[in-house]
């Protein structure tokens, strides 16, 4: 390895080591996750429990049960053969921070994923063997849809 | 081009123009507009009077998803109205509505389809 060569490498080396501690004390940025408590936001309201769905089951719920147990996400779709659900819930929040020189700045907020649910109602009167039918009620169909964070 | 379909539903009563409230969504901040969806017409009058437009029906072709709002925000739900013409708003205006008020607009459309695009 010839003279020259060696003082570049050195030249090279002093530069990278240079850029690097100048990185470290005069320029940084901080991103830092936290793990939050679950918090739900419904289109109508807080969930004080967070969302429970184990209760729906297809011929066996009713639409009253759907629309007491799923207040908080209703949206208020003025339809008896659909409901639509929304809600947003966060876990994580972040906190950032980027200085150079003798200035900084930073800031935090929270992680939200949106959710939706959707479920159709068909209206179903219960025959018995008396002659007169039960009163009828909307009973759930089928779960059309339930997508994750696309609306 | 409509966002999301929904499940056949009661066509709206349109024997007067039926009224929504929305949130036009614009470079200088949201102002709220007022859509009356005529059978043969909408009208769409912002509080600020200068996006104020009627339109044939026919020009109203769909609404689309658009991006905007954070995720903290489930009452609310960003869309884009496509026009074939060019309105004071222009051809694609951004709103931003309640999952109801969309519901409302998804019917309109339904209710409104011309024959020709009928299943």
């Amino acid at each position: 390895m010839t003279a020259n060569r060696i003082c570049q490498l050195r030249v090279r080396s002093t530069a990278l080591a240079l850029s690097v501690l100048s990185c470290i004390f005069f320029a940084s940025c901080l991103f830092i996750p936290v793990r939050t408590p679950k918090t739900t936001a419904g289109a109508a309201g807080p969930a004080e429990r967070g969302v429970d769905l184990t209760f729906l089951e297809r011929g066996k719920t009713t639409r009253d049960e759907v629309l007491s147990k799923l207040a908080f996400m209703n949206t208020g779709c003025d339809s008896r053969t659909l409901f639509w659900g929304r809600w947003s819930e966060s876990q994580w929040s972040y906190l950032w921070f980027a200085a150079a020189g003798y200035q900084g700045t930073g800031g935090g907020g929270d992680v939200w994923k949106r959710s939706n649910l959707i479920l159709e109602f068909v209206f179903f009167r219960a025959r018995t063997s008396y002659p007169t039918s039960r009163p009828g009620s909307w009973w759930l169909h089928r779960s059309l849809d339930r997508h994750r964070s696309t609306y | 081009m409509v966002a999301a379909s929904v499940p056949r539903q009661a066509p709206l009563d349109l024997l007067s123009p039926v009224r929504i409230d929305v949130e036009h969504v614009g470079i200088d901040g949201n102002h709220p507009v007022t859509m009356r969806l005529g059978r043969d017409e909408v009208e769409f009058e912002d509080s600020q009077r200068k996006h104020r437009f009627s339109i044939d029906r026919g020009k109203f072709v769909g609404i689309t998803r658009a991006n905007g709002g954070g995720n903290d925000e489930p009452k609310f739900v960003y869309e884009t109205l496509r026009f074939t013409q060019k309105t004071k708003a222009g051809r694609n205006v951004v709103v931003r509505m309640s999952p109801a008020n969309l519901f409302t607009l998804l019917r309109y459309l339904e209710s409104t389809k011309p024959l020709a695009d009928t299943p």
